[in-house]
């Protein structure tokens, strides 16, 4: 029983991890309509500045959670900036050139990162206690609770910024009805431009929330993207709650599937992650909690 | 219309290729294998051997990752130019025809990508027409250019790579300069057959050939003995965490634990057996360098078992104590671009310049297979990054390099290794065997 | 009288090409081998991407699923060459199929996204059997693809000429099926689905055709991959192999026949030009992503539509009273 909790423990954790990306990708689908493959990436480079900022022996030294706010301050910028001069010119261009900007992004940067600061791999430290909680044989690292409870506000606010904030709702409008929310005096340029910024700065903060486990390094979000694109797909790509479940739904089912199917284990689970987004975009594209989008002719 | 400007130009292009043919020298008329005028080594060999060389120069390649995710072990790169650097700046390299040589030393990127690794390797030997490769890096890419080396009798001496397959002695053209993964395992699979003669061993395995050449030569070293594996979780690398594996690995309370990771997931797994209950004695295979290793949370992985073939130079008290190092040290910082690279990751590319120095000095003759034979038949007691005790001797029939280790414990606290024990030299023990 | 002269200037150019190994070594004949693979590589893409609109980032798993095939076959069953030509382009053109079928329901970044799981969980097959594939160290074909002695012309020039052949046997394929009626029909897709759909074009069927053709294609150019390099690993076909092959459509000019041809140089030979430059090669890839965004701002029908645009004003200047356009044919834009 113990161990059966553990795992459910160990499986929610991976899966906040997952959440965490999926949250970021999330965010900017809503806000300007695009899956950015340049997401992780742009969150990579922020959790790089957070690490310079905090690093005893490398960077300035300054305490964690003053380095996570300079790394998120830094992300909105980064992000705004990026739109402005990269994405900008495409805006209105068709989904294939856009892809292709985003991937020209994803290489630029991931060389950037490692010529900038380091190709090795850094500790981040956890702005939570070392240590765990420990409740009979079972033990939840302080960090993983951090995580999930920063994570959960950070759903919360998301949901409430797009649904109940005129700001929200113009972000929305400007990624998914450019031409009505412009003749509605929306400045669709402008709305784009924070919800990259927006997007980037939670990029920011979910890379310094997974850094403690994954490390700091130019490849530390790649590994995680896939399993981040499954968590969005299964939550359905317009539901920041929905990302959260569905990283957890992924991280449980690995984790339990390890444990207890002797011929699964751990073998191929990337080749599960893929198989999970194919099923879920066959049977059900708008996920769990997405609302089904109708193509107007 | 447009069809005789083609047809023209079709014949004076066949013109032009007939003319060509007659010249020679071309692909089409290349032929391997042509003149073989040695023999043993050298039979079947396209030339005498001594490409690259002239009466004041010798020119070396190298392959390696300078782009790319792997850009990080690079390091050795600069640590060679800088031995060149300093052995050039005393006229050269000594060959048995007692000229002196100076090294030109000609590198190519190859993001760490087998086929462009074989590439490299071509137009190094091909267009640049070095004299003999040093160090190249990587498993894939040194098997992929393999064949290339073999074909033409260039020498590849001391690749940095493990995979016991590079040692296979039917390819006596490629050798490595790396302790091999299977001997390292058998190592360390000693250490426990023979300190924790019933112990039960739980292992965290890479899912790939070099974690499965770990523990073969873990495997072999336990046999017949009391020493027991009772859980095995694999992992593929490139998983984001290992803390599922850990989880069901630290549920069997074994008495040790076998970590065959490398780099990030090495480090996750000892997090996370900290932060568990399991105490087990760790085993730690040596792909985790003791600068990461003080990577780890504070605490974690204190008093790991891990083998080293070299002393910590990451210790600025052992680097300060060795005159070897600290001449590295000097040569090093005048090489351009390297206040980025650790030191202690360079070191490797020092040292393997060392060991072409020695081997081409005790070459019988100036030439490629004078020089092969020399590595292959090696008793190097020249100055050394490797830890007294540790024979770096090679023979025809076992043509790997090191053979032997230093086990350490890792001192969490300092962050540093402490050696414990006595060196553990295998050196001839071990025959080539592929990994099954 | 352009489209002869443009077949005059192809039939050039792939004499040109065939007569090279007469007069260059075998390191630039193997570097020339790499370009023609890489060139059928880019235009399995096109014929998915730049003339059917539908993403892909997984063609690098279709390549690397026809070279395995072929190493495998070689290698370890004893079968020839020519024996695993048809079959690896098969195998590879099946996978596309399967992978077309989703892609009916799933559209657009969606696709893109299967694909590039696709590709992500690609180089994971051959590690997870590597008592077959070698694992992460690859795999060695021992025997290559010898010339008939009759000819008495060396291996490598022998290899170069079939690679050779094929493309242009490939390209020539495509420029057929691209003026047929399927081919009209997988161009209205892209530009007019709906209006595709209307006019009686069957779009399901036709996008799981396109899917397999492309698919097969990169299969072709992954069986070139293995009689060239006789050798396969997982680190040739990663993710960024994909993106690479994104990178070349971009740059050559999608939807066009010439674009793939530049592309592929382009992906060869600016890494050695950044080699031999003195920048850091670190950056390589950032340069890479940089020339990606700035070709498709500047140039959205890549080099082969800036090179018919150049043309079109040279024939406008020469022949002022033919109205610019009408002389060289508008270069296709990106979808």
């Amino acid at each position: 029983m113990a161990l059966f909790l553990q795992r459910l423990i160990d499986g929610i954790g991976n899966g906040m991890l997952y959440g965490a990306v999926a949250l970021a990708l999330v965010l900017i689908y809503r806000a300007t309509g695009l899956v950015n493959f340049a997401q992780g990436e742009m969150a990579m480079f922020c959790t790089f500045v957070t690490w310079k900022l905090a690093d005893q022996e490398l960077g300035f030294g300054l305490p964690i959670v003053v380095g996570i706010a300079g790394g998120v301050a830094f992300g909105f910028l980064f992000g705004a900036a990026v739109e402005r001069v990269v994405v900008r010119p495409f805006e209105g261009a068709d989904h294939l050139r856009q892809m292709i900007v985003t991937l020209g992004l994803f290489l630029a940067l991931n060389a950037l990162a490692a010529w900038v600061f380091t190709s090795s791999t850094e500790r981040l430290d956890s702005p939570f206690p070392a240590g765990s909680l420990r409740i009979g044989g079972v033990s939840v690292a302080y960090q993983q609770l951090g995580v999930i409870a920063v994570l959960l506000v950070m759903a919360l606010l998301l949901r409430l910024l797009f649904a109940r904030t005129r700001l929200g709702l113009a972000m929305r409008g400007a990624a998914m009805n450019p031409e009505s929310s412009r003749l509605l005096g929306v400045d669709v340029s402008r709305m784009l431009m924070v919800g990259w910024g927006l997007s980037a700065a939670i990029g920011a903060l979910a890379g310094a929330l997974v850094a403690p486990t994954v490390f700091v390094s130019p490849t530390m979000m790649q590994t995680l993207l896939l399993y981040g694109f499954a968590a969005a797909v299964l939550g359905g790509f317009d539901s920041a709650p929905g990302a959260l479940v569905g990283g957890v739904i992924v991280g449980v089912v690995q984790a339990m599937a390890s444990g207890y199917i002797s011929a699964i284990g751990t073998q191929l689970q990337l080749a599960t992650a893929f198989v999970l987004i194919l099923v879920v975009l066959m049977l059900r594209p708008q996920g769990l909690f997405g609302r089904v989008s109708v193509e107007r002719v | 219309m447009a069809i005789r400007p083609t047809n023209k130009l079709a014949a004076v292009l066949g013109a032009v290729c007939v003319f060509a043919t007659a010249c020679g020298g071309s692909a089409v008329s290349d032929s391997p294998g042509a003149s073989g005028g040695g023999s043993g080594l050298t039979e079947g060999c396209p030339d005498n051997g001594t490409t690259g060389l002239t009466d004041t120069t010798i020119k070396i390649g190298l392959s390696q990752p300078l782009s790319g995710p792997y850009v990080s072990v690079g390091g050795q790169l600069y640590g060679m130019q800088a031995y060149f650097a300093y052995v050039n700046a005393q006229g050269g390299v000594q060959g048995p025809d007692g000229k002196k040589r100076k090294v030109e030393l000609i590198y190519k990127d190859d993001a760490y990508t087998a086929t462009k690794a074989k590439a490299n390797v071509e137009q190094l030997l091909g267009d640049d027409k070095v004299f003999a490769l040093l160090g190249q890096f990587g498993t894939a890419g040194n098997l992929a250019a393999r064949p290339v080396i073999a074909q033409q009798c260039v020498p590849s001496l001391f690749a940095t790579t493990g995979a016991p397959e590079l040692s296979n002695p039917k390819y006596p053209w490629a050798m490595t300069g790396s302790i091999n993964y299977a001997v390292e395992g058998r190592i360390l699979g000693q250490y426990v057959r023979d300190n924790l003669p019933d112990a039960t061993v739980a292992v965290l395995e890479q899912d790939d050939d070099l974690g499965r050449a770990y523990r073969q030569g873990f495997d072999q070293a336990i046999e017949g003995s009391a020493v027991k594996v009772v859980d095995t979780r694999t992992f593929e690398a490139g998983e984001p965490d290992v803390k599922n594996q850990i989880t069901t690995l630290a549920a069997t309370k074994a008495d040790v634990f076998l970590d065959i990771a490398s780099g990030l997931t090495g480090l996750q797994a000892l997090n996370h057996v900290h932060a568990s209950e399991w105490k087990p004695e760790i085993v730690q295979v040596g792909q985790l360098p003791v600068t990461l290793l003080r990577q780890l949370q504070s605490g974690a992985g204190d008093g790991l078992v891990i083998g080293a073939t070299g002393p910590d130079y990451a210790d600025p008290e052992v680097a300060k104590a060795d005159k070897e190092y600290q001449l590295f040290l000097e040569w090093f910082g005048k090489v351009p671009g390297t206040a980025k690279v650790d030191p202690t990751s360079a070191s490797l590319g020092w040292f393997q310049g060392r060991l072409l120095d020695w081997t081409i000095q005790h070459a019988a003759t100036m030439d490629r297979g004078g020089v092969m034979t020399s590595a292959r038949s090696l008793d190097y007691t020249g100055p050394s990054f490797s830890l007294p005790g540790i024979r770096l001797r090679t023979t025809p029939e076992d043509p790997q390099l090191i053979e032997g280790m230093q086990l350490n414990r890792f001192d969490a606290a300092r962050g540093r290794l402490v050696p414990f024990g006595d060196v553990i030299d295998i050196d001839g023990q071990v025959e080539y065997q592929p990994v099954s | 009288m352009n489209r002869t002269l443009s077949g005059a200037g192809w039939a050039a150019a792939v004499c040109l090409l065939a007569l090279a190994p007469f007069f260059v070594g075998t390191v630039e004949i193997s570097a020339l081998q790499k370009v023609v693979y890489l060139a059928v590589a880019v235009m399995s893409l096109n014929v998915l991407t730049g003339f059917n609109g539908q993403a892909s980032i997984g063609h690098s798993a279709f390549m690397g699923i026809a070279a395995y095939f072929t190493a495998l076959a070689v290698q370890s069953h004893g079968w020839s060459y020519w024996a695993a030509l048809p079959a690896s382009i098969l195998v590879a053109a099946a996978v596309g199929a399967l992978v077309g079928v989703p892609a009916l329901r799933i559209r657009g970044m969606n696709l893109a996204l299967v694909t590039l799981g696709l590709a992500m969980v690609f180089p994971q097959l051959p590690v997870r059997f590597s008592a077959e594939t070698g694992g992460t160290q690859g795999m060695l074909v021992d025997d290559g693809l010898a010339a008939p002695a009759a000819l008495g012309v060396a291996d490598i020039a022998w290899r170069y000429w079939v690679l050779l052949a094929l493309a242009v046997a490939a390209f020539l394929l495509v420029r057929n099926l691209r003026g047929s009626r399927i081919g009209r029909a997988v161009i209205a897709i892209r530009d007019q689905p709906l209006a595709a759909h209307t006019a009686g074009v069957n779009v399901a069927a036709t996008k799981i055709a396109v899917f397999a053709v492309s698919a097969g294609l990169a299969g072709l150019a992954g069986w070139m991959f293995t009689v060239a390099n006789q050798f396969v690993s997982p680190s040739d076909f990663t993710v960024l192999v994909s993106i690479n092959l994104l990178l070349g459509m971009a740059v050559g000019g999608s939807g066009t026949l010439v674009g793939p041809v530049i592309g592929a140089a382009f992906l060869y030979y600016v890494p050695e030009a950044v080699n031999g430059s003195g920048v850091d090669p670190m950056l390589t890839p950032a340069l890479y992503g940089l020339i990606l965004i700035l070709v498709v701002y500047f140039l959205p029908g890549g080099a082969a539509g800036g090179l018919a645009r150049i043309s079109e004003r040279w024939a406008a200047r020469r022949n002022p009273s033919t109205p610019a356009g009408q002389a060289a044919p508008t270069p296709a834009r990106v979808p």
